[in-house]
This record gives C-alpha cells, structure tokens and sequence, in this order.
C-alpha cells in the first residue's frame, strides 16, 4: 500500500451563530469523523466558534471568476434528480468565503449558475459549492464539549502576558 | 490568448492589487515558486516543533508547560494551514513530505540549532518568532490567495509566541546570576541565526526581483531585518543585555542600529544541511513518519471496509452514548 | 450548598485530591512526549489538545488542595521526590507505540467519564463545579480516544495486534485507580467523594462492550495490587527529567 496521508475534507466555521458559515482550510483525515474531530483540533484552538461542518475535498467544487470567464464546460446533467446544495461565494479580495445561498439543483454546476443568473456575482473572486448530502455537521447537542473548551484557555491568549508593562517597570529601575 | 498575452493579464491583476486564486491561469514558474516557496515555510513550522517541544517535558513551572504545549500545538497548525495553501497549487502531502524526508526541500535553518538550555525557549519566542512575524505580516499582503489567509491566520497566533517568550527573557533577565547567565548565553547563540533567517543580502537574494514583480514578496531582506534589529536592540540592552556584535552600533542621520558583517559561509553551509541539527531533526521527523505507517494505514484500511455502509460511528448513536 | 470540612475531612480531601491531580501531570506528560512525533500532523495538534486538556485538570485539582492546605501547586510539582507522587502506575508507563498511548488514554477517558458524573454530585461545591467543567473536556476526549480504537482494532492485522498488545500490558494496571486509602471512607460517608468500587464496576461493564465492538479480547490476567504510593521503575527518570529546571534555582521566578 502507497503511504498515504489520508484523503483531505474542506472545513468550514461558524464563529457566531448569526453570522454566516466561511470556509476556513481543510484537514487531512481518513473518515468524515475523524475530519470532524480533526478541524476542531485544528480550527478551534481559540475562540470562536459555534458549528463546523466538513466535506470531502473531491466533493467540493471550488471556481474563480477568470474559470467562469473562460469555461465553455456545459452545465451539469439536467436529468439528475435535484438535491440541495450549499453555495459559497467571496464577493472580493477582503471579504471571506462565506455561505450565500442555499438551492436545489441537478449538480454544483447548474447550482452555480442558478445563483448566477440572478445577476451578480460574476464578478466575484472565488466560489464553492457542495451538496448537502456530502457535508458532515457537529452535532449541536455536542457543541459545549466541542467549543466551549477553546474559550477558557488563557494561557494561550497574548492578552495574557503584559510584556509592555513589563518592560516599563525594568525601565524604571 | 497567447502565452505572452495571459502572462501580462496576470501580471496587470496583481499590478492592481488583485488575489489570485486556485483556478486562476498562473505560470508554471510562480505555481513552482510558490509550492516550494509555502511547503519550505509549512517544513520550517513541522522542524521548529522539536527544539522547543523537547523542553516540554522540562518546563519549571505548570504555566509554562500549558504554554509551551499550546506553542508546539500552534507550529503544528501553522504547517497544517501552510501545507493546504500549497495543496490549493495541486501539490499533495505525500510528495512534501517525501521531498523533506528524503532531503530535497528545505526548511528554515534558523531550526538546525541546538536548544541547549531554558532561556531558548524564551529566546527562539521572542527573536525568533518576533523575526518572523516581521516576514509574515508582509507575506500576508501576498497575491497569492489561500497564502495571504494563511499568513493573516497565522500571524494572529503569532503574537502570543513572541510575547511569551518575551516575558521568560524579560523574568530571567531580572533573576538570579545563573538565570542572567543562562539568558545572556542563549541570546549570545541564537542573534546571528536569527538575523539570517531574514536570508541572503539583496545584491545576493535571485529569487527575490521575480517575487516582487508577482507581489509575492513587497520588501526586501535587508529592509525586514534592519526592522528587526531596530525593535530588538533598545529593549534586549533595557534588560541589561547584549547582543555578540562587537561592530554594532547606533547610526545617527537614519536612527537605525547598524550591525557588523553577517558570516554567510556559516548560513550557506547551515542552508545546505551541514548544520549542528540538520541530520538528526530530519531522522527524528523519519522516524515518525516510519513509525506511523501501520496507523495511517489502519486508518485507511477502516474507512474503506465501514465507512458509507451506515455502520460508522456517525451513524451510530448508540455506540457514542455508551 | 457546600458542606465545609472538619479537619480531618481536610486532610482526607487534600490526600485525594493529590491522587487526581498527579493522575492527569503524569497522564499530560506522557501525552506530551508525542508532540512532533505523531504519525500524522493532524494527530499532533490532537494529542498536543488532550495534553494541555489534563495538565489543566491538575492544575484545576492542585488549585481546590491549595485552598485547603496553602500548598503551591508548582512547589508540590516541582520538589516532591518521586515517592510522594500519588499517581497510579497505568500514567506513568512509557509512551510505547500509538496503539499502547492510544489505549491508555482511553482507558483514563472512559474512567473519568463514570469517575466525572459523580464527582458532578460531591457535596463540597468546589469539586462539583471542577467536574462539570472538566467533564465538558473530557467528553471530547473520549470521543477523539474511541473513535481511534475502533479503528484500529478493526482496522488491520498489524493494527489490531499491536492494540491486543496494548490491552494485555495495561488492564492489569486498572485495578489501583480505585484503591483508596482508609481515610476515603469518610469522605464517602459524607458524599463528598463517590464510591470508587462501584465506579470501577460500572466503567469495566463499559469498556468490556467497547472492546468487542473493536475486535479486542480482555485478557484473563489478574489485577495487580498496587497502592498509590508504589512506582514503577521508570519513575525516577520521569520526575528527575520533570523537575530538572526548576531544580536549578529553587527560588526563581520562571
């Protein structure tokens, strides 16, 4: 067996819970349950955040505007039997990636377009979408065991050291 | 559009200020300087795990352990978002690592060199990582998209590094005659490395105008590194200590410390692996990597015969409430 | 409501909250051996999370002892010899393979579980609220430490080999986490403190059925019969090692 470092899952976050869900990297992992456990490791260090879902890296479909200027790719199956799918969109270089619409469509493509033909967006540096089906959410019953941990971890804070005050004191000497 | 053509409409998108973003058309030269560029970056997180992450274990009191924990945690989340900048490119892990395993990549040689007692821990926080925060809040200007998000991430955490270990210095300075001793000897190590980390001279850097063109880089070596010393050099003689330049001194028209000549001979044959640490970091980094074939292997092996047949743990409540 | 202590329950409290407190160093300090060893990275910054998880439940412990006895959690860390320690032997084993700390962390995962809900339910608030807030941690735990032995009990050959190796070594060791010393009973009377028979009882039944669900068998050997106050030989070495700064200047600020 080819060493492997295991497949990779795109990983997304909710800081707040009124506040959209924003793609913030991805995590390699062997399973979607260990990619959930693995993005809380990684992404949630500090606070803050409320939910993370993750989805397989191959499932998520990820276009640029310059892809969506030049694609001459057709739009996706029409006779797939329609399934909800989550659109992420950035709508410039300081904005995040965050989630913009939700939609039933035939595939990710015809998703895209969908949200395209309302008439923005084409504009827009980066996208991604993926279906429902394939994202894996924390469960919100787990959310304190999951989350709650990051907040009360000073230590790691640099708030936490008052190097400035510190410092002054020497010079005082 | 020709090649020519596509090269000067991305060149015009970064001249504008523009990110570019995987998908984008890039040429193969900047996708090539950029993987090695953050797999070099993401190398240096992974290696600068183990000189502090032996002093764990050693740390004199609970809090500094608990810190130095979360410290090494974070080295290890910075490679872990720089190694997905880089997969963004269309490199994989498995080639990354194979390169720096088998010694084909490098990795910041600031971590080729011994961490010989405590007062490291404070130093590397405070220069070392002080050093690179300089390098990153520029990096994070990058015109490459996944890498400037990388660079913001990563600088937020940064902070707490070099304020942490600011403070060990800050403590030991002002302590007991061993404790004054030991911080004076770790300091006396780690400048010249630390200066070098900001790498070669301008008039020596090649890489450095093609970088600046593509907004990769915005500043030059020399300019971050006199940024360094300009912030070390009042607070380290505050403490009541020195630095081992005997050419160093205060220059009065631009306000900067000017330092003495840096030993290049020394940088290159760290850079080209002839350094105190290269031979063993990399084996300890082999070791693990062999060590854990048999889990990464079972891990894989599991989530092909369960998972999508609904008897992954997931799917599973009852398994999770026992 | 929170019941305050005579001074022999004082005394009984203090000597058991040392049990747990150098429980979770020992544990956390094993834990932390494995950061940037790891086979993957995602498991560094994991294990690197449950390290300082209960290296923060011991200083949590040593904290609630402080209030009691006026002793600085970082002078008892720092300058007790070895044979003051009270922590059972399963912490202070070796690393070994990942298979061997995998199964020990889930072994104290799985103990704090049924150990946590009761402590939940002392009579002396301090220790109640420290578990309710410990246990948010420790669920997570042993979600991350279960996950894992399933799969690699069921994962490969090799896999589920090297996790029977690791069950035989340690379940001998479980017996001594319950072993108390006399002045315990007291504080049960009292419900200040939980039965650990029965706990020890209820949290072998659970990890029996885990066991199986992950292909691994329970070996038949007997428990050993420690007491708290009993090391292994590798003891020594790991306190020297933990105490070796520190040492240097007895009085300094660090």
């Amino acid at each position: 067996m080819t060493d492997t470092q295991w497949p990779r899952f795109e990983v997304f976050l909710i800081e707040e819970d009124e506040k959209p869900a924003e793609h913030v990297g991805s995590v390699h992992a062997p399973d979607a349950e260990m990619a959930l456990l693995n993005a809380r490791d990684v992404f949630v260090r500090r606070p803050r955040c409320r939910q993370l879902w993750v989805a397989p890296s191959s499932k998520v479909l990820f276009r640029t505007a310059q892809e969506l200027k030049d694609a001459t790719t057709p739009p996706g199956n029409q006779l797939e039997e329609p399934q909800p799918y989550l659109v992420f969109s950035k709508p410039n270089h300081r904005e995040p990636l965050t989630l913009s619409k939700c939609l039933s469509a035939g595939s990710a493509e015809t998703a895209l377009r969908s949200v395209l033909a309302g008439g923005y967006g084409a504009d827009y540096p980066l996208w991604a979408i993926v279906s429902e089906a394939d994202l894996t959410r924390s469960d919100p019953e787990e959310s304190e065991s999951f989350f709650e941990p990051a907040e009360s971890k000073q230590y790691k804070m640099h708030a936490d050291f008052p190097t400035g005050q510190l410092m002054k004191e020497v010079r005082q000497k | 559009m020709t090649e020519e053509e596509r090269l000067q409409a991305f060149e015009a998108r970064i001249a504008r200020g523009e990110k570019i973003e995987p998908g984008d058309w890039m040429p193969e030269r900047f996708r090539k300087q950029l993987i090695r560029m953050i797999s070099q970056h993401a190398h240096s997180e992974i290696v600068g795990m183990l000189p502090e992450g032996k002093w764990i274990t050693r740390a004199p009191t609970l809090r500094r352990k608990l810190i130095l924990i979360a410290k090494v945690q974070d080295e290890a989340g910075h490679g872990q978002y720089l190694y997905h900048a880089a997969e963004t490119l269309g490199a994989t892990r498995e080639e990354m690592l194979d390169d720096l395993l088998a010694s084909r990549a490098k990795y910041s040689s600031v971590f080729n060199y011994p961490t010989l007692s405590w007062a490291d821990v404070g130093v590397i926080g405070w220069l070392v990582d002080g050093a690179a925060i300089i390098n990153q809040t520029m990096l994070a200007k990058s015109s490459y998209g996944p890498y400037a998000r990388a660079m913001l991430r990563i600088c937020a955490e940064e902070t707490f590094h070099k304020k942490q270990g600011q403070e060990i210095v800050i403590l030991l300075s002002q302590g007991t005659p061993n404790q004054k001793a030991m911080v004076q000897d770790a300091i006396n190590r780690w400048w010249w490395p630390t200066l070098m980390m900001f790498g070669p001279h301008d008039s020596d850097s090649k890489n450095s105008p093609e970088l600046m063109r593509w907004g990769v880089k915005t500043r030059s070596n020399d300019e971050l590194r006199q940024v360094f010393v300009n912030q070390m050099i009042p607070d380290l003689h505050a403490l009541g200590l020195s630095v081992p330049d005997p050419k160093l001194r205060y220059h009065e028209e631009t306000g900067n410390w000017l330092i003495g000549p840096i030993d290049w001979d020394e940088f290159w044959r760290v850079v080209k692996g002839d350094g105190p640490c290269n031979r063993e970091r990399l084996e300890t980094r082999r070791k693990a990597h062999q060590d854990g074939r048999w889990v990464r292997e079972a891990m894989a092996a599991y989530a092909e015969k369960y998972e999508g047949k609904g008897t992954s743990d997931r799917s599973n409540r009852s398994v999770r409430s026992v | 409501m929170t019941r305050t202590l005579d001074a022999e329950l004082k005394t009984a409290m203090a000597a058991r909250l040392l049990h747990m407190a150098d429980d979770e160093l020992i544990l956390a300090h094993r834990d932390s051996e494995w950061t940037g060893h790891a086979p993957i990275l995602e498991e560094d910054i994991a294990f690197a999370n449950i390290a300082q998880d209960e290296m923060g439940h011991g200083l949590i412990w040593y904290e609630i002892r402080q209030s009691l006895t006026g002793e600085d959690p970082d002078r008892l860390v720092f300058f007790r010899k070895p044979a003051e320690f009270r922590n059972v032997q399963l912490v202070e084993l070796p690393k070994g393979d990942w298979a061997f700390s995998m199964v020990r962390q889930w072994m104290f995962d799985t103990w704090e579980s049924v150990h946590l809900e009761a402590l939940e339910h002392s009579q002396f608030a301090p220790v109640a609220d420290a578990a309710r807030k410990i246990r948010r941690e420790e669920t997570y735990h042993l979600r991350h430490t279960r996950a894992w032995v399933r799969r690699l009990g069921l994962g490969t050959e090799e896999s589920n080999r090297r996790m029977q190796a690791a069950v035989n070594e340690l379940w001998p060791y479980r017996a001594q986490i319950a072993i108390v010393a006399n002045e315990y009973e007291r504080l049960v009377e009292e419900r200040l403190m939980p039965d650990l028979d029965r706990l020890a009882t209820v949290w072998g039944e659970g990890v029996q059925s885990e066991l199986t669900n992950s292909n691994l068998a329970l070996p038949e050997s007997a428990p050993l019969r420690l007491t708290r106050d009993q090391h292994s030989r590798y003891f020594p070495a790991l306190i020297e090692e933990l105490q070796q700064v520190a040492r240097l200047e007895a009085e300094a600020r660090w």
